[in-house]
């Protein structure tokens, strides 16, 4: 059996629907299971918003550190850590399930995943890479950002129960508990760029190159799309699934707010997928659940006195310049 | 001579590193045609250069100027990695390619790395730097790679076909200006773009093989040995090709590294008598004669003198302070 989830906060239900409401479509055999960063029982949703999917919120599973990382950890930094410990709890407490899917909320899935099921059955753990070829422009993003935060997309992982992947997930369980943040200059970035050593300390590993996995701004330079009886294509392959990172129904006519290459002028091949996905969201009361404060997150705190406290450093400053 | 042509690249104050490196060649692979890439003018000296030396002058490589002064000496060394790789690949009858640091020592027949390229087919080879998790007791952790780069720069291995040309056009493309040691803009000199190389790139060969490239940042994840016949095994079974002495200083002949200033040489015993004889050989190759040379290119950065024990108080305390004042809730 086959289990595929994705985890969010409650804000992002709309995303995660969409999510579901196509996974079931194409693959009716797999299980979805939304992985709640958030309390149901700390908001009334209305009547009709509550999702009919399994949802499985994060105080269910026990992870030991929680409290901690909540404390230290902004939204995305928090819903990322989460991921692995996800992973491990379905691989205790579901004997029943082989492979196990993550998908990032914001994906749509566009067709059946038996290429990714045959590949399972070789590799215990699959990967893909944000970019299979080079950025030969200047605009954003570009390859110094991926070396940055990491070659595989994160919002993609899939695995098969087995040695290497218990191994894999006890790694990267144990690196999130406090380094899942997001520091640049000291390597890291969220649960993304850790996985970089995937391929390097674990046997079986897949590195899919695939052109319709994962399709999403960073890679639309090396990227087309096209339709053929209602169907989409990328560079002539059938597209399995898209993530759209960063689009926001706010400002429907961004691509998405990480990037400055790509434009629905530039780009008229992507507007059809684009615009399926804003009326999905809308549909799917993105607006209602949008506004929702997610129950973990603490307000971030404000710093007083700014100028005071520069004034008071400065002579300390001078001191260790001088000497 | 065989097809194949090993090569370093140094400013002046290295060229002891490189000789040695030389002459660890000339006794384990006599065979090897070795190339010493100097991105300096070539000192005068009273002795003469044990092997043959080329001058990044001698290249015309218009770019390089530019460069000259955009970058630190350890950033244009790093960046003239391609440029001489494809000096060479299109002015030298050699077709396979071995480029080495200058603080690597060959202690072992390296012809396997050819069999790889001409038999096995492939057109690249890189080594990890690590290849499995670092526990938390050590000095170093695997967040230092990800900065830096999961494959290690000081060694990899090309044949000439188009892939490979095609690799290095973009590398050096890349190193134009943008081979800064730059981690928060993610920059890591030549050796985090490799970190593209195995997924842009056709017929990649990453090297897991443990005796390739030991180094203080993987001698802890690998069984090293001394085997009767004197000669030194990597993880049982694999002979050590080659050693990277990565910031050893034949002046503190205790420490692995001086990125680790808390490893002693001691914590790997069985190594104790390599050191030795590598501090010798760099002594012996006019270590004190070179050292002091100021590169003629790139951006020159006199070393900072330690700081002495009253400073490093003051600079803890002061820190303390600017923290207690940044963090003080009102």
């Amino acid at each position: 059996m086959t289990l595929a989830f994705t985890i969010c906060s409650i804000n992002y239900l709309a995303q995660a629907q969409t999510l579901g409401q196509s996974l079931k479509e194409q693959n009716p055999d797999v299980e979805f299971v939304i992985g709640l960063v958030d309390r149901l029982d700390k908001v009334q949703l209305e009547a009709d918003k509550i999702p009919p999917f399994q949802m499985l919120e994060i105080d269910k599973i026990n992870i030991e550190n929680f409290e901690e990382m909540c404390l230290n950890y902004n939204i995305t930094e928090l819903n990322t850590a989460v991921k692995p410990f996800f992973f491990d709890y379905f691989l205790k407490n579901r004997a029943d399930i082989t492979n196990i899917i993550y998908f990032d909320p914001d994906i749509i899935v566009y067709d059946k995943l038996d290429k990714l099921q045959n590949s399972l059955l070789t590799y215990e753990i699959v990967v893909t890479p944000h970019i299979s070829s080079p950025i030969n422009d200047r605009l954003d993003t570009n390859e110094t950002d991926h070396l940055n935060t990491g070659l595989y997309n994160l919002g993609f992982i899939a695995v098969r129960r087995g040695e290497e992947t218990i191994k894999m997930i006890d790694w990267w369980k144990e690196k999130l508990k406090k380094d899942c943040r997001i520091d640049l200059c000291n390597g890291l970035f969220v649960d993304q760029h850790w996985i970089n050593f995937v391929p390097l300390f674990y046997k079986n590993v897949l590195v899919e190159k695939y052109p319709g996995y994962n399709v999403a701004y960073w890679n639309l330079h090396e990227r087309k799309v096209t339709q053929e009886n209602g169907k989409f294509f990328i560079n002539n392959v059938p597209l399995i699934f898209f993530h759209f990172s960063g689009y926001e129904l706010k400002k429907p006519e961004e691509v998405s707010k990480y990037q400055n290459r790509s434009s629905f002028e530039n780009r008229p091949d992507i507007v059809p997928l684009f615009r399926y996905y804003a009326q999905k969201l809308s549909d799917n009361f993105n607006e209602y659940y949008i506004q929702i404060k997610c129950f973990y997150i603490k307000p971030p705190k404000i710093k007083r006195y700014k100028r005071v406290r520069k004034v008071l450093q400065l002579p300390f400053k001078k001191l260790i310049e001088l000497i | 001579m065989n097809s194949s042509l090993i090569y370093t690249i140094c400013s002046a104050n290295n060229l002891y590193q490189a000789f040695a490196l030389g002459f660890s060649l000339k006794k384990t692979n006599p065979d090897y045609r070795f190339v010493i890439g100097l991105i300096d003018k070539k000192p005068q000296t009273d002795f003469e250069y044990p092997f043959s030396v080329i001058s990044i002058d001698e290249l015309h490589h218009a770019p390089f100027r530019e460069m000259s002064e955009r970058y630190s000496i350890i950033e244009l060394n790093c960046a003239c990695k391609p440029v001489f790789a494809k000096y060479f690949l299109n002015y030298f009858p050699n077709t396979e390619l071995i480029y080495m640091d200058t603080d690597i020592w060959v202690m072992n027949n390296i012809d396997e790395i050819i069999t790889n390229l001409v038999e096995k087919d492939y057109d690249i080879i890189l080594t990890p730097h690590i290849t499995r998790p670092i526990g938390d007791q050590e000095e170093w952790s695997e967040k230092n790679f990800l900065n830096a780069g999961l494959y290690n720069a000081g060694f990899f291995a090309l044949k000439k076909t188009e892939n490979t040309i095609k690799m290095l056009d973009w590398w050096e493309n890349r190193l134009f200006d943008r081979g800064y040691l730059d981690y928060c803009k993610g920059m890591g000199a030549d050796q985090l773009w490799l970190n593209f190389v195995p997924l842009f790139f056709e017929k990649v060969l990453v090297e897991y093989n443990p005796g390739y490239n030991l180094a203080y940042w993987n001698l802890n994840e690998r069984e090293i040995s001394l085997n009767p016949a004197g000669q030194y095994m990597a993880d049982a079974g694999y002979p050590v090709k080659f050693f990277h002495f990565s910031g050893f200083s034949p002046e503190m002949p205790n420490l692995i590294s001086r990125h680790l200033p808390k490893t002693q040489i001691q914590r790997y015993p069985v190594l104790k008598e390599l050191f030795n004889e590598y501090q010798r050989v760099l002594l012996e190759n006019h270590y004190y004669f070179f050292k002091g040379i100021v590169p003629a290119y790139g951006i020159y950065t006199p070393p900072a003198k330690p700081k002495g024990l009253v400073s490093k108080l003051i600079d803890k305390g002061s820190w303390k302070v600017i923290n207690f004042i940044e963090n003080f809730e009102v």
